[in-house]
């Protein structure tokens, strides 16, 4: 049985500082990520919150690891009822430079068996870090159609 | 392996699937490390009309030195 856990590998025409701005810094996050601003001092153990365009918190954890423009790691979980008593997995962000590109390798562990978040996160991942290599690449973001992700599928 | 393009508005979902093969072994490792280097390429030359940098060569390179 495989681990439950996701992972997804991508290269992105950009800089280590260019991609650590854009998945720390709120303002661009609502540019690409369905509109999340992401909140946090991104100190070790701070709070860590995905806000939603109308200032109510979708997601929300803490910080566990920050390394300038390396590694970031946080721990989330939706705060809706189908999620929220569901343990918060964690998320490391790797950033491997190369020439001119960077290798952004993102590791989400730590489910439970059978998880429902886990499988949610499954479709939320790739649609999310595919509008981040959009705009950073084109400066346009993906308009992918949240009812796409088929969360309820 | 089969390549499964679904339509979404403007966008294309594209899900690569390589299936029927050892966990761990050479190939699996080989495709793990190789087909995200070649679908974030052809997402670039579709999206700027540019593949990605031949830095990606050297990626793959400094790998399997790790490896």
């Amino acid at each position: 049985m495989p681990k439950p856990e996701f992972v997804y590998v991508t290269y992105i025409e950009t800089t280590p500082e260019k991609l650590w701005h854009a998945l720390t810094d709120g303002n661009f996050t609502e540019r690409y990520w369905f509109g999340a601003h992401l909140r946090s001092d991104w100190k070790v153990g701070s709070s860590f919150e995905m806000v939603r365009g109308d200032g109510t918190v979708s997601d929300a954890g803490k910080v566990v690891e920050c390394d300038p423009p390396r590694r970031l790691a946080y721990t989330f979980v939706n705060q809706s009822d189908r999620y929220r008593n569901e343990f918060p997995a964690l998320a490391t962000f790797v950033l491997e430079p190369y020439g001119k590109l960077v290798k952004l390798t993102l590791t989400h562990e730590g489910f439970a068996e059978g998880s429902q978040f886990l499988e949610g996160i499954s479709k939320g991942w790739p649609a999310i870090l595919s509008s981040l290599k959009s705009i950073l690449e084109t400066g346009q973001p993906l308009e992918i159609p949240y009812a796409a992700l088929k969360l309820d599928s | 392996m089969t390549f499964d393009l679904e339509p979404r508005g403007n966008i294309v979902k594209l899900t690569v699937t390589h299936d029927d093969i050892d966990e761990g072994g050479k190939t699996f490792l080989g495709i793990s490390e190789g087909w995200p280097m070649v679908i974030a390429s052809l997402k670039s030359i579709l999206e700027t009309g540019r593949s990605l940098p031949s830095d990606l060569k050297s990626s793959s390179q400094k790998e399997e030195t790790h490896a």
